[in-house]
């Protein structure tokens, strides 16, 4: 019997543009990921086995919500687009370390299925879904979403006896708390209700300038910015290292997924509310 | 469409009408790619085998034009007309012969920063696909010149420009698609 032969693929008739730019969801996705890549790392080396259980807590149980839930929803499984595995990343640095991974799977949970499947998967959600995953963690388990470890020791003084020059102290407080109290003059907040004119921003950044300028307190104020690039404080496992997140922005932005106007804006903003 | 200087000058001299046109044949599956004079009302079949030298292997895309604007045909058997500016054909191991599947709209946003006149091609896409004409024709659908930009940068692959040609149609038509049997309403 002859075999059955295939038919020859027939002329394709579909609507223009006929070309595409080859850009795709998942490429989108897996930039991201290697933006956070330097971030993982560095929270991997501060924390250790603390970053790598919720880490991988974190991811894994994302893509494994992920796929459950588009099965019970009757859904194609989309797994492969890395959408999840983000999640499950963005997620696991806004966790303190050594959070239990249950709770990080429960977190994962609420960021998928709650944060992005109910509203009908990728790009119907309203929030980002690893902060409604946060959020729900931190409104129902407080005290352990407010228990921040301190990085491993021995990984510091290592560092620090190799690299003299960069004082990596570990710090009690959080950085914003140290600004407020060590701050010279505190920011007046614009009164009017309207939009800030143009020249009301310029005269705020003035004040913040000459504040910096005050000889007696420029050196401390230029210290604690200096000091939240090369310091460690207490935080979560993404916000430790300073320049690690720097890094993966302006990678963002070479790679065009992120406008470079959207940083500044979003720093300038609570100076003009 | 624009026929260069010499022919307006060969049509006021010589009082002699447009019958022939240089036509790009290209593509990966033609021999001899290239810019050939060839009279008006040429089949393409005909353009391609005598003047590119034939076809080279399997076929999978002809285009009438360009590969942003221009139409895809299902056979050779069309004649050259005064506004054929090319003529495109592809092997079926090239990417245009490729229909990718369409995912959903991630709002990256990227086809409101390529559209020309300034559109939201994924809001009115959305607005055809649910059969909202007045929502579609709200955000100007009318405005759109079918350039393929949105489409072109799409990450999923979402054919825009496709259904915004759709919901013009069944705009113009007053929702009914017209006499199309294979809009069904």
């Amino acid at each position: 019997m002859d075999p059955i032969k295939t038919p020859a693929r027939l002329i394709l008739v579909s609507s223009s543009p006929h070309i595409h730019c080859g850009s795709t969801v998942s490429a989108a996705m897996r930039d991201v990921l290697l933006a956070l890549v330097p971030v993982t790392l560095s929270a991997v080396w501060f924390f250790r086995l603390e970053a790598v259980t919720v880490i991988l807590a974190c991811c894994l149980s994302a893509v494994f919500f992920e796929a459950l839930c588009q099965k019970v929803m009757g859904c194609a499984i989309t797994v492969k687009d890395g959408s999840a595995l983000l999640t499950g990343l963005l997620l696991a640095l806004c966790l303190p370390p050594g959070l239990s991974p249950m709770l990080a799977v429960f977190g994962s949970f609420c960021a998928i299925v709650i944060g992005k499947q109910v509203f009908g998967g990728l790009g119907n959600n309203i929030f980002n879904p690893a902060h409604i995953g946060r959020a729900i963690l931190l409104a129902s388990m407080p005290q352990q979403m407010t228990t921040w470890l301190p990085p491993v020791h021995s990984f510091i003084d290592n560092i620090s006896n190799a690299f003299g020059s960069i004082n990596l102290q570990y710090q009690q407080q959080k950085p914003l708390t140290l600004l407020i109290q060590q701050s010279t003059r505190p920011l007046q907040p614009l009164r009017s209700a309207s939009m800030p004119s143009v020249q009301q921003l310029l005269s705020l950044c003035c004040a913040c300038l000459k504040a910096c300028g005050k000889k007696d307190k420029r050196q401390t104020n230029c210290q604690i910015c200096g000091r939240c690039f090369s310091e460690i404080f207490r935080g979560s496992l993404g916000e430790t290292c300073v320049p690690a997140i720097l890094l993966g922005g302006l990678f963002l932005i070479w790679r065009g997924h992120v406008d470079w106007r959207a940083y500044p804006s979003i720093i300038c903003l609570p100076f003009s509310l | 469409m624009l026929q260069p200087r010499c022919k307006q000058r060969q049509a006021v001299e010589k009082d002699l009408p447009c019958y022939e046109r240089v036509l790009t044949v290209s593509g990966d599956a033609v021999n001899k790619p290239g810019n050939y004079l060839v009279r008006i009302g040429s089949l393409y079949g005909d353009v391609v085998e005598k003047a590119a030298g034939g076809i080279t292997g399997d076929v999978g895309k002809i285009l009438c034009g360009g590969p942003m604007m221009g139409f895809a045909v299902g056979s050779l058997q069309y004649p050259v007309i005064k506004g054929t500016t090319g003529l495109l054909l592809f092997s079926q191991n090239s990417p245009l012969a490729h229909f990718l599947a369409e995912e959903t709209c991630v709002r990256c946003g990227r086809c409101l920063e390529v559209c020309p006149m300034f559109l939201e091609p994924t809001v009115i896409a959305k607005a055809v696909k649910r059969r909202k004409w007045m929502d579609a024709a709200a955000s100007d659908i009318a405005s759109c010149i079918e350039c393929g930009c949105c489409s072109y940068n799409c990450p999923s692959h979402i054919p825009l420009v496709q259904y915004i040609r759709m919901g013009k149609q069944f705009i113009m038509t007053g929702g009914s698609g017209g006499c199309n049997p294979l809009f069904k309403n």
